[in-house]
Formats: structure tokens, C-alpha cells, sequence
């Protein structure tokens, strides 16, 4: 609730201040694949961790093609497998997991004109991961780099469908509780609601 | 309408600021290898699922860190000095029915203590009913704290303690390939037992599994012949899992064990007394003897601290392992299982 209500007083406040705001805002469904080891499973079982997450987003458009701004995710939901087979099973593993990310976000897009816009980002910020094993949590926080290529729909002015976003990110060092896991998949779906004028 | 800004600007900065610092993790969370392997045993839930009935109680644990080292050897020659720095002492909950069970035959007033050498490796494990020793286990290691002997020691109504002692020889790779058991209380229980190996075709990695070597024969022990396996879980996952059959004549036993371990932490670990066929694999074949009963043994909760734990559980289930008697005709319509749920703190 409170990145919610964060990103939504930031836009007011930046509405109010920019006499021409050129800000879109973005909400979107996440599914992240974290990976896990590859080498020593029975002293490092954790084959790969998924999440689903709320992903909130706010960009500055310098111009119709270029964008900076901040995401925000953070996991409504999610499994570590370990004991259990991962096999793109979702909501089946023997552990709950999750993520966060929230960090600077640069968006190339094509011209406004056309219905379907592809675009892509590249994002570098703080990566958290969590496997919550029961009686303790293993947590690690990393920087992480990574970019996304993606396809939106236009619905009149001020409206986008993002119709499939997919993402890789690389984080600085592996998962401390796996002799692996150093980067994380990401499947993106959800709205871009441009604030400001057509421009 | 200059406060109104100055108060905008303000709230703009906290919002960000709020933002910014959401974090998932938690202070108490473990954030490093130190930290993980460092965590305290302190409690064992122990679910026992019997003919689909289910049960559970919480053994307590207490880890108790000495003000004062106490001294001693490490290897079996007593030439090695070390120092054991810590011990944990664990209330073992009393069953009105129960598949474990202890081989001094003690059933209640049961108390473990377990002692550890400053580098975490177990010195010894002892149970005690009513503050009398039951049951010993020591361990026995090399310089480089490479288990070498195992020693148990088992007091009943004789006045001598029943003892076994086991030399452990390992291949070239590191696995355990022989033991020699010696017992001058009961020369029956020595022998020389032989451990092959395989890459079975699930292990994603270089780690060998017990059994599954044809070239070999299966070893034996006392009246049971041991086929060890890498025995698929009922979902055919990867090398978390491990069991075997004993085989007596015709009949066949069949256990599986399942487990969940990080590190040197073992979270939870699952003994699955197999009667039923879920799945046409090793440990999923059906069982034509009685249900199983499990003797405590060390391993059970210790065998995170060893190099290779989880085949040295499986090996020792010569000792831990007591298959049904043979029946003529079963009609079990569920497997029997026993959990131990190991819960930590930091």
C-alpha cells in the first residue's frame, strides 16, 4: 500500500508543479524466475525461486521516444523449489519466496503514432530476494542491472496495454544459500496511463 | 501559496524517501553463510503418520555454549588434541505408538546430549533416561576432521555396554566404500560391509548415488541383503532423495528419505516407510513385509555436520533400519511416514 500511495502523491505533486507534466505511470503483473544452483544440490538444493509481483513504475518523458524514471516491485506472492522439481510449476515448491527491486529505469520507445509500440529499458538499482525456509529467512540484497523489450497497445491518449514485457536482469554476486542463482527472468503485463499531454 | 510549495516539496522528499527504502528483508533475517551455519537448533517437530493417523510433538532443544572448553582427543588414537565447546540437550517426547524407537528399549524420560568441537563437528551423542546413559555414539576423526570411527555403545541389562566399533575406509573421491565393524560383546554384529556407487541419470551434477552399480554385489548385513538406490521421489525429483530395499528371501522392505537441507542446516527431513505404489521406481516399489520400525541414531539429526551426511544416513540404516517381519499377504492401503521438522533461531 505504501509504494501505492507513494507513487501516487509524487505524480500529484509533480502534476502540480510541472505546468506541462509529461509523466506516465505504469502498473503491471510481474512473474520472475529466480535462478538457483546448478552444481551442488544436496548441500545447495535450491534449484530456483518464482514470485509474482505488483510492479509500479513513474516515468519523465524527455521527449515521445525517451523516458526516465523509478520502478518499484514487490512480490504478492511466491515458491522456492528445492526438494521439489521446478519445471515452470508454479505455486509448487516446498518453500515461500520474495522479491523486490526498485531502482533507476531508462525507456526507449517508438513514436506515439502507431497503435503497437514496442520498447525497451534498461534499469539499474536494488534487488532483494527472500526464501522464508520456515523457522528463519534467507535474505540477500544486490545491485542488479538488467533491461526488458516489450510491446504496448495504444487505447486513445493517455492509455497503453502492455501487452508482454519480458526482462533479464544480472545481479552483482549470487545467492549466498546456492552455489548459483545470479540473475532473475521477468514476464511483465499491465497498463501505462500517460499523465500529461500528447506530446 | 510559498508554504503550500515549501510544504509539497516536503512531502514530495518523504514520499520518495518512503519509497526508496521499502525493503524485504528483515533484521532477523540470515544474510550470510556465517550467519546460517551458525544458527541454533531449537526445536524438532517429530510427525509420525501411521497407517494414515497423524501425530505430532516438539522435542525442545537447548544449545548450551561452555564457559570453559573441555579438552581432548579427536581421533581414535587419542594423539590429536581438541576442544568440544558446546553441547545441545534435547527432551525427547514420549509416544503412546510410535515407529521410532530406541535400541536401549527406554520409551520415556528420554534426554539426548549431543557435543560439539569448536569447528561444529559433533563429538558425541548420548541418551539418557532419568539421568542414567542409555546409548553412545561417538565419533572419531582425522586431523582434518575427516570421519574416520564411529563408535556405539548400547546399555541394556548386561552389565557391559553392547559396543560396535566401525573403522570408515573411503575412496579415492571421498566416498565411503567399506566398513569394518568390530564387537567383542556380540562377534555377530562384525563383518566387513562394501558400498558401490553410480551417477544415476537424475543427478544434474557430478555426485554419485549409493547402489545402482551392477558389477557389484549388493552388500549385506546380519539376515538382510541392502539395494541401495537413488530411489525417485513420488515426483521424480532430483537427489533430494535417497533410499533402499532389504530384501529377505522373497520379500522385500522399502524406505525412502526426503530431505530438505541448506548449507549444513537441515530443515526437515522425512524417513517414508513404502507399502503402496505411487510410481513404478526403486523406493516406490510396494513392500510385502509388516511396517517398519526406525531405531534413533545419531545421523537422523546430525548428518548436516558431515561431509556426504545424507550417505552416511542411508548406509547406517543397517543400524537404524528395522524392516517389518515377512507377511504372507498385505493389504496396506497407505505408506507410513515419520518427519522431523528442525526449527532454528539465530
Amino acid at each position: 500500500m505504501i509504494p501505492v500511495f507513494a507513487v501516487t502523491f509524487i505524480l500529484e505533486e509533480a502534476k502540480a508543479q510541472f505546468t506541462l507534466p509529461r509523466i506516465d505511470i505504469e502498473v503491471k503483473l510481474a512473474q520472475n524466475v529466480v535462478s538457483g544452483s546448478t552444481g551442488n544440490k544436496q548441500t545447495y538444493p535450491l534449484q530456483a525461486l518464482e514470485t509474482t509481483d505488483l510492479h509500479l513504475g513513474a516515468h519523465w518523458q524527455i521527449n515521445q521516444h525517451i523516458a526516465v524514471g523509478w520502478i518499484y516491485s514487490g512480490s504478492l506472492r511466491g515458491s522456492g523449489y528445492n526438494a521439489q522439481n521446478f519445471n515452470f510449476s508454479f505455486g509448487q515448491g516446498d518453500s515461500k519466496a520474495v522479491t523486490s527491486f526498485s531502482g533507476l529505469d531508462l525507456r526507449l520507445s517508438a513514436g506515439r503514432a502507431v497503435t503497437w509500440r514496442p520498447y525497451m529499458s534498461l534499469s539499474y538499482g536494488k534487488a532483494e530476494v527472500v526464501e522464508d525456509k520456515g523457522s528463519f529467512r534467507l535474505a540477500d540484497k544486490t545491485t542488479s542491472v538488467g533491461g526488458s523489450i516489450g510491446i504496448m497497445r495504444r487505447f486513445g491518449h493517455h492509455l497503453y496495454w502492455n501487452v508482454f514485457e519480458a526482462g533479464l536482469r544480472q545481479f552483482s554476486s549470487k545467492l549466498f544459500w546456492a552455489d548459483d542463482g545470479n540473475f532473475i527472468i521477468t514476464f511483465r503485463t499491465g497498463f501505462t496511463y500517460n499523465i500529461g499531454k500528447k506530446r | 501559496m510559498g508554504s503550500s510549495k515549501k510544504y509539497s516539496a516536503f512531502g514530495t522528499i518523504v514520499s520518495v524517501y518512503i519509497l526508496l527504502s521499502c525493503s524485504v528483508v528483515k533484521d532477523s533475517d540470515v544474510t550470510s553463510l556465517d550467519q546460517l551455519n551458525n544458527l541454533k537448533l531449537a526445536s524438532i517437530e517429530i510427525i509420525q503418520n501411521l497407517k494414515g493417523s497423524a501425530s505430532s510433538s516438539t522435542a525442545p532443544v537447548v544449545d548450551s555454549l561452555y564457559n570453559t572448553p573441555s579438552s581432548t582427543t579427536i581421533d581414535v588414537s587419542g594423539l590429536i588434541n581438541g576442544l568440544v565447546v558446546k553441547q545441545t540437550t534435547m527432551a525427547w517426547p514420549a509416544f503412546a505408538k510410535t515407529k521410532m524407537q530406541f535400541r536401549s528399549k527406554i520409551t520415556a524420560g528420554i534426554l539426548i546430549k549431543n557435543y560439539f568441537y569448536q569447528n561444529g563437528k559433533p563429538r558425541a551423542s548420548a541418551v539418557y533416561q532419568n539421568n542414567k546413559l542409555k546409548e553412545l555414539y561417538s565419533f572419531y576423526y582425522d586431523k582434518n576432521y575427516n570421519l574416520l570411527n564411529i563408535y556405539s555403545r548400547v546399555f541394556t541389562s548386561i552389565t557391559a555396554a553392547d559396543t560396535v566399533r566401525d573403522s570408515l575406509v573411503y575412496s579415492p573421491g571421498g566416498y565411503l566404500k567399506q566398513i569394518i565393524r568390530k564387537s567383542a560383546t556380540t562377534p555377530s554384529k562384525a563383518g566387513t560391509i562394501n558400498f558401490s556407487y553410480t551417477k544415476y541419470s537424475n543427478y544434474s551434477d557430478s555426485t554419485l548415488g549409493t547402489g545402482g552399480n551392477s558389477s557389484l554385489p549388493n552388500p549385506t548385513y546380519g539376515s538382510y541383503q541392502y539395494i541401495y538406490g537413488n530411489c525417485f521421489c513420488p515426483n521424480s525429483n532430483g537427489n533430494s532423495c535417497f533410499g533402499c530395499d532389504a530384501q529377505i528371501n522373497s520379500s522385500a522392505s522399502h524406505y525412502l528419505i526426503q530431505n530438505l537441507q541448506v548449507s549444513t542446516i537441515v530443515t526437515q527431513l522425512q524417513f517414508e516407510d513404502v507399502k503402496i505404489i505411487n510410481a513404478g521406481s526403486c523406493g516406490r516399489l510396494q513392500g510385502s513385509t509388516d511396517f517398519d520400525t526406525y531405531y534413533f541414531h545419531p545421523l537422523m539429526i546430525l548428518k548436516g555436520l558431515f561431509a556426504r551426511g545424507d550417505i552416511l544416513l542411508n548406509i547406517y540404516a543397517i543400524d537404524w533400519w528395522q524392516p517389518g517381519a515377512v507377511i504372507t499377504s498385505s493389504s496396506f492401503t497407505t505408506n507410513e511416514t515419520v518427519t522431523l521438522n528442525f526449527n532454528y533461531a539465530r
